[in-house]
């Protein structure tokens, strides 16, 4: 097989990784998403305390912090679940994380508050218990697909159980893991809006404000912004995934 | 080099190998073969402790290899499978780098080492060091497998039907190449086969297993002309003799003469075909050209009694 050169290759430009967040700050410029939704206000002028870059951003620092929660409990327990004669125990992790997904986030938020108060502390826990599920499924389906003639080639050349997992199996199982990571984010920018019912600010702020005082251009301004950040990382996360570190095919 | 020593190996109740003594001899390629189920994959497997003998024990140059870290035995010893088991996110390169990477071989060591072994087994490296697996034929990635195998000059090499994926005129290639490179190196080869004419042809011995035990051990000769039992000659088949020229030059057979008036082939026809001219010609000798000049005579009887003479010659 000849290789295709450089230039012939379709060049699949990320616009995405672009116009998403660009769009995005355009919305937090000081007054433009106010004045867009506008009409639906009967005419009032919105402003914001704290002003919208900072809900943003707190709703940015939700979804991160549980993100990287996710990687650090689900990407090991993914290898542990995936090692030989641990079958019953993946079935279990399997089972226990598909039921994290059935019940409904309210009712995991509604449950993890009269243990750990308001704020921060629930939303994030229901972020994680959510974010678990396509980073735990997607690892162990990774690692499973890896083919049992790469693993034999790889202890018959001496490699110990760390070194296969580092060299072998983790790259091999790599794309599929970060698929799942970028589920796992981009779904939990829309969980994360419940946080504000819990005094975790974020985007859900002007959401539940707008329910609350029956005002659709706040819900809007909300829907919009977290909208358009679910867009953003998805994008940002989508070149992750297709970078040179996933192997060629 | 290698010796097994009442080697076992059971499953449950059902014993896969069962007292199993042998001597790979050093510098030598030994073909394990056999029918399917016989063994010869758990053998190969019990050498490297891939898997754990049930009983007995395998030296290696006199040392138990119990007595050695599983991951150091086993880089000591070239692994060659039937699926190549090449990594397909590492380059050609970094596939034949991995046991010297291992072995914390410095970088300029092991790249000089990686470019010698591609030309080796017939890649070149400017071209194919850089490649992905999957851009490689079925061929070309076993050359690369063995590449592997021998990246940090192993005295070992234990190959698992190593040709058995390829397509015959891709096998005939590579069992070629890989006769040139033995020629050369003079590793203990083992090599898992149940194609018989892979075992004629490349076996200086022939390790000829049955239902887990040695049915016979011996060089190919032995094998056709002194079969142990009838299963090593029914196995062997009525034409072992034939498939055995199969894997031969004519030229191997050429004597001094006067090639004038004979049918004239090439000294690059193998031994059956040579005599598959004969038979058709109806002449008991041909004339053996190499590139247009005659090189000799092969005769018929120089095909037919080498052994039978060899027999006389010994009472
Ligand atoms: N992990 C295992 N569990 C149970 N039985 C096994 C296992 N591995 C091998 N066996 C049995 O041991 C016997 C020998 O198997 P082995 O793979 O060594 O045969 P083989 O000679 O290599 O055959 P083939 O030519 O088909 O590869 C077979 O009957 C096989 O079913
Ligand atoms: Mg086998």
């Amino acid at each position: 097989m000849t290789s295709v050169p450089a230039s012939r290759r379709p060049s699949r430009v990320p616009w995405g990784v672009i116009v998403w967040p660009a769009l995005l700050a355009f919305c937090l410029l000081p007054g433009v998403l106010p004045r867009l939704v506008q009409p639906l206000t009967a005419g009032e002028r919105l402003t914001f305390e704290p002003p919208l870059w900072q809900l943003t951003l707190t709703h940015l620092g939700l979804v991160l912090l549980a993100t990287g929660v996710v990687l650090l409990i689900g990407v090991p327990l993914a290898v542990v679940v995936t090692r030989p004669g641990r079958e019953a125990l993946r079935h279990l992790t399997e089972t226990l994380v598909g039921l994290g997904q059935t019940v409904p986030t309210f009712a995991v938020l509604a449950l993890a508050v009269p243990a750990l108060g308001f704020g921060w502390a629930p939303t994030l826990l229901g972020l994680i218990v959510y974010g678990l599920v396509p980073v735990v499924s997607n690892g162990v389906a990774g690692l499973l697909s890896v083919e049992g003639h790469l693993l034999d080639a790889a202890r018959g050349m001496g490699m110990s159980p760390w070194q296969r997992l580092q060299r072998v199996e983790l790259p091999l199982a790599l794309p599929v893991l970060l698929a799942g990571v970028r589920t796992s984010t981009v779904y939990n920018v829309g969980t994360a809006t419940i946080g504000a019912a819990l005094g975790a600010g974020g985007l859900g702020a002007p959401i539940i404000n707008g329910l609350s005082q029956q005002n659709p251009g706040l819900v809007l301004v909300g829907a919009v912004l977290a909208a358009l950040l679910a867009l953003s990382l998805d994008a940002l996360l989508g070149l992750v995934v297709s970078s040179p570190l996933s192997p060629a095919e | 080099m290698i010796e097994l020593q009442h080697l076992e190996r059971r499953y449950g109740d059902a014993y896969a190998v069962r007292d199993l003594n042998l001597k790979f001899p050093e510098g030598e390629l030994t073909a394990l073969l056999g029918p399917s189920g016989c063994g010869k994959t758990t053998t190969l497997r019990m050498i490297n402790r891939l898997t754990e003998p049930s009983a007995g024990r395998v030296l290696l140059g006199g040392r138990d290899t119990r007595d050695l870290r599983p991951e150091e035995l086993r880089r000591g010893l070239g692994y060659v499978i039937q699926q190549i088991g090449l990594f397909p996110h590492l380059t050609v390169a970094q596939n034949v780098a991995t046991v010297p990477e291992l072995l914390g071989w410095d970088r300029r060591r092991t790249a000089r080492r990686v470019d010698d072994l591609l030309e080796l087994v017939g890649l070149d490296p400017a071209v194919y060091r850089a490649k992905k697996p999957g851009e490689l034929s079925g061929g070309q990635a076993q050359r690369v497998g063995v590449a592997r195998a021998l990246a940090a000059d192993p005295p070992v090499l234990l190959m698992d039907e190593p040709f058995g994926a390829l397509d015959p005129l891709a096998r005939d290639r590579l069992q070629d190449a890989f006769k040139d490179i033995q020629q050369r190196l003079r590793k203990t080869v083992v090599l898992v086969t149940h194609d018989i004419d892979e075992a004629l042809r490349l076996g200086d011995r022939i390790a000829l297993m049955h239902a887990g035990t040695l049915a016979q051990f011996g060089t190919p000769d032995d094998l056709i002309h002194r079969p142990a039992s009838p299963f090593v000659r029914h196995f062997l088949g009525e034409d072992a003799v034939l498939r055995q020229l199969a894997g031969r030059a004519a030229a191997e057979f050429v004597r001094p003469g006067d090639p004038a008036g004979l049918p004239r082939i090439a000294d690059t026809l193998d031994a059956r075909s040579a005599l598959g001219v004969m038979l058709r010609e109806g002449s008991d000798a041909l004339a053996v050209l190499r590139e247009g000049v005659p090189l000799g005579v092969l005769r018929w009887d120089d095909l037919r009694v080498r052994e039978a003479q060899a027999r006389k010659a010994q009472a």
